[in-house]
């Protein structure tokens, strides 16, 4: 069946529990090309040619022409738009001229890395010349890393590797970094929040290293659609940008719809579950014959999605074998097996998480849906991107799921649509990282005594010296330890570590994994734990080894931790006096203690026990915005409504304010305070959960009029009665109130 | 939640914080006075200038008669050199450099400093050691400079584990002084892999140390562990203690002098002078295979045979000795060999399939062939873990068979 006439089918189908609020058509766009640059040689121009590609579109075109110009690069476009030519071609025409020059390939992951090492092979094949391509990470065998550094023209790797494996051992890479003419990072927008602000010091040292060989590269960086791709880029290589965002390669017309599943119990603000109604809507298109990937939040959904797919494709002779999983866990045989068959065609769906997200070749798709919002509007434009033709009609549906965040998505599709996504941020300068950072560089090259590094290197490195770390002789700071600095820095994490649940018995498994904030209240002794639905009893925490020991079991209550946080605030960076309300963001220190913890019944939420939990208290150093409210916003309300109002709106504000920031829900945390002895008013405090902050909060206070208008939008449209995951949180233990005074607080203040 | 009670908040200084940032947790900053180190305890220190400034180093002299170990150092000029050549040295021993690197870590990488270049190589008869020591780390250029001239017109690099440890390590030092990594162009001959050769099988570690008090005859005495040498520089760094440098610098030039021994012992042993371990007869019998003196080569395996040896070192030495008896065509002795060792009770379950192999496809004595697997299958079957073995003991036995058949139908 065309897929035109399906999606009439589809539209109005009356099984279909839900509503689609959206069906929004995007009409096709035809290509914009120009010539290939004069600059570029004639025999990769020949290559091209062979390949069918006999121009550029103007995007590819006008990249070439700033990398061969000299100037640093980011080039914003959509999947498959054809941005790996804008720097494999400027890169080839270098080497193709001069043989001794090399360039260095960024990707985040080994299996992006491996793609691009297949795709570079293919054209240089094409050229016929002799340009020598490796990836150089953890796989490459010992043997091999020797012809690596001494014959690489391009070097494809990961940030970990450069950090621990390339920059420490710099002297290995003569050859590479004396002739170092480009530095390709693709998959910019992956680089942000603590990840991020680790790369741009690894890039930092990358710099100082090319310094050293006398090298200064040229910078080109490739983002998928983010609200400052030119900021990001800038702060992760500290150079400026020139931004190429004007996408001229072509597409088919594109349907987009949201679609919200049907309340099933209006009081608690209960949906149907967003993979249940993705199946049907995955199962339709399947058996009509689109090609379809179906995203999945998390590798078990996966496992759930893959399994009911078959099962209902069970009545079509073959249909079954042909719809895949495609998750982090799959060996690398297996996905670049599942990626052929989609590219070939002979792969009818898969079902993935966001692992297919990023820039891995699979050809186009004709239907995407995502079960649940992905978290971030890039995320989603992605995923939405892997359907796309370049001249049929394709699709893609959104559903969502119960949470603040998807509930506001599909009822403001306006945001998917038109507002530019979230800001990808990054703190090269969080004071953790940057200490780390200055260590692994004073390790590859001696600092000058008057060379900075961010923001405090030069402060750093009198500490390390006074410590004897480093001993400043002859004008120059030496490493003077044993430790090999770079390996105790992991780039992927900041100081928190999680903890892993394991179910005991005589197969003991590991059946998840939580925060260390979040172990305290979840995973204490006694605790009721819940997992997919499952109720699990912790029988023992394991602090010291980060390990929680559980055994399945079936009980009529549950348990609620009372976690003591007490907030201070250190500094406030910039504050705001307004009739209503203050705002500010600054430095904050945050204590957790877990006091007790009481077992509440089911259903009739009574209180049938207490327990104590004995656990250390918890320090974290960040950054936080904090609300403060005026008294006129706030009369009329007892103390207890007030509490309640706040707490529901420390709940909303968290949960919305990743619409804007490109992070995890749980990446900010709230807390609220009735009289702050630092505002001396009732105060909200929004901080984030990373020591030293990574920038959410003083974003947060930029935008803090769009974020307060979101949050009163999301509670005035929620349907529930007194609270809900999708607003101010569930209504445990009858706080009532808390809707009403959080909303009325709102529209006092927004 | 609940909510917070206020104390006025304390905020820690910008240097506290920085100092919890970068993880220095200790009891604040080390003394840095600077004890006045008058390098009193680098016997014969000289300064050096170099175009890159000044190089600190010790140096000392033996002459002709001067021993270490079991040999007069000056020995080795007058080494066969063809025992050189075998041994992978091309260089004339006039022309060699010794080189040992004490350093402030194991681990590599550009952080990783060279303090202490050991160097030593002759001068006519006499023997020169010289040790050149990193006072400052900004003296680095200059002891590079320092080293190289002194090691100007050696040809050849004699070193313990320096493909792996001590080269690499002075390419990169050369390389973050940006000066010419002139060591790229002499030989190198790493000891450490002969004496893997040598004596893996009979000695309990391939280390210095075990090579000197096994077969060097060099005595220590006190000497310093390997692992507390970054410290005792770390030390004299930060706070000008001597403390225990003295005994690295005696560590250093024993391992430096070891490397002349060691040589010489293993020349001597490859020209044919008296072999004390089994280990090295075979050894020595490979090399001279190599050559191409199969005949010297038979006769060290039959020495190595008679040697004391611990099981496992014999079934190598007979492995090794019936290797190069097939790979000559010598099958009558390789039968010969393998019935001899059956005879003695001495034989596995891979002697008597030699055997075999060699009755089988070379002298043609299929019965005796037979013999020999099944004897071989009676010991392989009653052992553990030697299933395939038994399995394949099965399969030859049968072929056997069939051939004898064969063998009678025609006659």
């Amino acid at each position: 069946m065309p897929l035109a006439d399906l999606l009439e089918t589809l539209r109005g189908d009356p099984e279909l529990q839900g509503e689609f609020t959206t069906w929004h058509f995007q009409p096709p766009r035809s290509a914009r090309f120009d010539e290939f640059p004069g600059a570029v040689d004639e025999r990769l121009a020949a290559a091209l040619q062979r390949r069918g590609i006999g121009r550029l579109y103007s995007h590819q075109s006008r990249c070439v022409e700033e990398v061969l110009a000299g100037r640093d690069v980011c080039v914003v476009t959509p999947t498959a738009s054809g941005k790996t030519l804008c720097y494999n071609l400027p890169v080839l025409n270098t080497i193709l001229a001069q043989p001794e020059a090399r360039a260095l390939y960024i990707f985040p992951t080994k299996a992006l890395a491996q793609d691009q090492l297949d795709e570079l092979h293919g054209l240089i094949g094409e050229v016929g010349a002799d340009v020598k391509t490796f990836t150089y990470d953890g796989d490459t065998p010992a043997d091999a890393r020797r012809s690596v550094r001494a014959a690489g023209h391009v070097v494809i790797t990961n940030p970990d590797m450069l950090h621990t494996g390339i920059l420490p051992h710099h002297t290995k890479w003569v050859k590479l970094f004396e002739n170092l003419r480009y530095v390709v990072i693709d998959e910019l927008h992956q680089y942000r929040g603590v990840f991020g602000s680790h790369v741009a010091n690894v890039i930092r040292r990358l710099r100082r290293v090319c310094a050293f060989y006398g090298a200064d590269p040229i910078f080109i960086c490739c983002s998928a659609t983010i609200a400052n791709p030119q900021e990001l880029a800038a702060g992760l290589t500290g150079k400026e940008m020139v931004l190429v965002d004007d996408n001229g390669a072509p597409s088919g017309g594109k349907v987009i719809a949201l679609f919200n599943p049907a309340v099933v119990n209006k009081e608690l603000g209960i949906r149907r579950s967003a993979l249940g109604a993705a199946r049907e809507i995955a199962g339709r298109l399947i058996k009509s014959g689109a090609q379809t990937i179906v995203f999945a939040p998390s590798r078990i959904a996966v496992e759930l999605l893959l399994t009911y797919l078959r099962g209902e494709l069970k009545q079509v002779p073959g249909a079954a074998q042909r719809v895949e999983g495609y998750r982090g866990g799959y060996l690398p045989s297996e996905r670049r097996s599942v990626e052929k068959r989609l590219r070939d065609g002979d792969l009818r769906a898969v079902v993935a998480t966001n692992a297919l997200e990023l820039g891995i070749d699979i050809g186009s798709l004709e239907a995407s849906v995502l079960a649940g919002y992905p978290g971030t509007l890039a995320s989603t434009r992605q995923q939405f991107g892997r359907a796309g033709r370049k001249s049929d009609l394709s699709f893609a549906v959104l559903v969502a799921g119960s949470r603040a965040l998807d509930q506001y998505i599909v009822k403001h599709p306006e945001y998917l649509l038109e507002e530019p996504p979230e800001a990808g941020l990054i703190d090269p300068d969080n004071l953790a990282v940057l200490a780390s950072h200055v260590k692994c560089a004073a390790f590859e090259l001696p600092f000058q005594v008057d060379e900075g590094y961010g923001s405090v290197g030069k402060e750093l490195l009198g500490l390390l010296a006074e410590e004897g770390i480093l001993n400043l002789s002859g004008g120059r700071y030496y490493w003077m330890a044993e430790a090999y600095p770079a390996e105790q820095v992991s780039l992927r994490t900041a100081q928190i570590d999680n903890f892993v649940i394991i179910e005991t018995g005589p197969k003991a498994r590991v059946i998840g994994e939580i925060d260390r904030p979040a172990a305290p209240v979840l995973v204490h002794d006694e605790a009721i734990y819940i997992h997919s639905g499952q109720q699990y009893h912790v029988d023992r925490l394991d602090w010291e080894e980060k390990k929680a020991y559980v055994t399945k079991v079936n009980v009529d209550y549950y348990t609620d931790a009372n976690l003591a946080v007490d907030l201070k605030v250190l500094e406030s960076f910039a504050e705001l006096t307004e009739p209503a309300a203050l705002h500010a963001h600054g430095e904050v220190a945050v204590t957790y203690l877990a006091t007790i913890f009481k077992k509440i019944k089911l259903e009739t939420h009574e209180n049938v026990g207490w327990g104590k939990i004995h656990l250390p208290q918890e320090d974290l150093h960040t950054t936080s915005y904090w609300l403060g409210f005026a008294p006129e916003t706030y009369s009329g309300f007892d103390q207890e409504a007030l509490q309640e109002g706040l707490w529901g709106l420390a709940h909303l504000l968290c949960n919305v304010a990743p619409i804007f920031l490109m992070c995890d829900p749980r990446d900010l945390h709230g807390v609220a305070q009735v009289k702050s002895p630092f505002t001396d008013r009732p105060t909200l405090f929004l901080y984030e959960a990373i020591p030293g902050g990574v920038g959410f909060s003083s974003h947060i206070y930029t935008i803090r009029e769009q974020l307060l208008r979101t949050a009163l939008a999301t509670i005035r449209e929620c349907p529930c009665s007194f609270g809900c995951p999708g607003c101010v949180g569930p209504d445990f233990e009858g706080r009532v109130v808390s809707k009403a005074v959080a909303r009325k607080l709102l529209e006092r203040v927004a | 939640m609940s909510a917070a009670v206020g104390a006025p908040a304390y905020r820690g200084s910008l240097r506290e914080r920085l100092r919890a940032a970068a993880g220095l947790k200790g009891h604040g900053p080390q003394p840095t006075q600077m004890v006045d180190a008058h390098h009193d305890f680098l016997v014969g220190g000289k300064w050096e200038e170099t175009a890159y400034g000044p190089a600190l180093y010790m140096e000392k002299v033996y002459d002709d008669l001067d021993i270490h170990g079991d040999y007069a150092l000056s020995e080795l000029l007058d080494v066969d050199r063809s025992a050189l050549a075998e041994l992978g040295c091309a260089a004339d021993p006039s022309e060699l450099l010794f080189v040992d690197l004490e350093t402030t870590g194991l681990n590599g990488g550009t952080g990783t400093l060279a303090f202490l270049v050991g160097a030593g190589r002759f001068d006519g008869r006499r023997f020169v050691l010289r040790q050149y020591f990193l006072a400052k780390p900004h003296f680095e250029p200059a002891l590079l400079a320092g080293f190289a001239a002194f090691s100007e017109g050696t040809t050849a690099v004699v070193s313990y584990n320096g493909s792996s440890f001590d080269l690499p390590l002075l390419q990169s030092r050369y390389t973050m002084s940006r000066l010419d990594y002139w060591l790229a162009e002499l030989g190198h001959v790493d000891l450490l892999h002969h004496a893997r050769r040598f004596y893996s099988r009979s000695l309990d570690s391939c280390r210095l140390k075990e090579l000197e008090a096994s077969v060097l005859g060099v005595v220590r005495g006190h000497d310093i562990p390997g692992w507390a040498v970054p410290e005792v520089y770390f030390r004299f760094i930060r706070e000008g203690v001597v403390g225990m440098m003295p005994a690295v610098v005696r560590h250093n030039a024993l391992d430096v002098l070891s490397l002349a021994t060691l040589l010489r012992r293993l020349a001597g042993l490859v020209s044919g002078e008296p072999l004390s371990l089994a280990s090295e007869a075979v050894e020595v019998a490979r090399l001279a295979h190599a050559a191409g003196d199969v005949e010297r080569s038979l006769s060290l395996h039959r020495r190595a045979l008679m040697m004391t040896a611990t099981p496992g070192m014999r079934d190598f030495a007979l492995a090794r000795h019936l290797k190069v008896l097939k790979r000559s065509g010598r099958w009558q002795e390789v039968r010969d060999l393998c019935l001899d060792e059956v005879r003695c009770g001495l034989a596995t379950p891979a002697v008597y399939i030699e055997g075999s192999k060699a009755c089988e496809h070379h002298t043609g004595d299929f019965k005796l062939a037979l013999r020999l697997t099944e004897r071989a299958l009676i010991l392989a079957r009653g052992r553990r873990y030697h299933e395939e073995l038994a399995e394949s003991l099965e399969k030859r036995r049968a072929r056997l068979l069939r051939k004898l058949a064969r063998r009678a139908g025609k006659s």
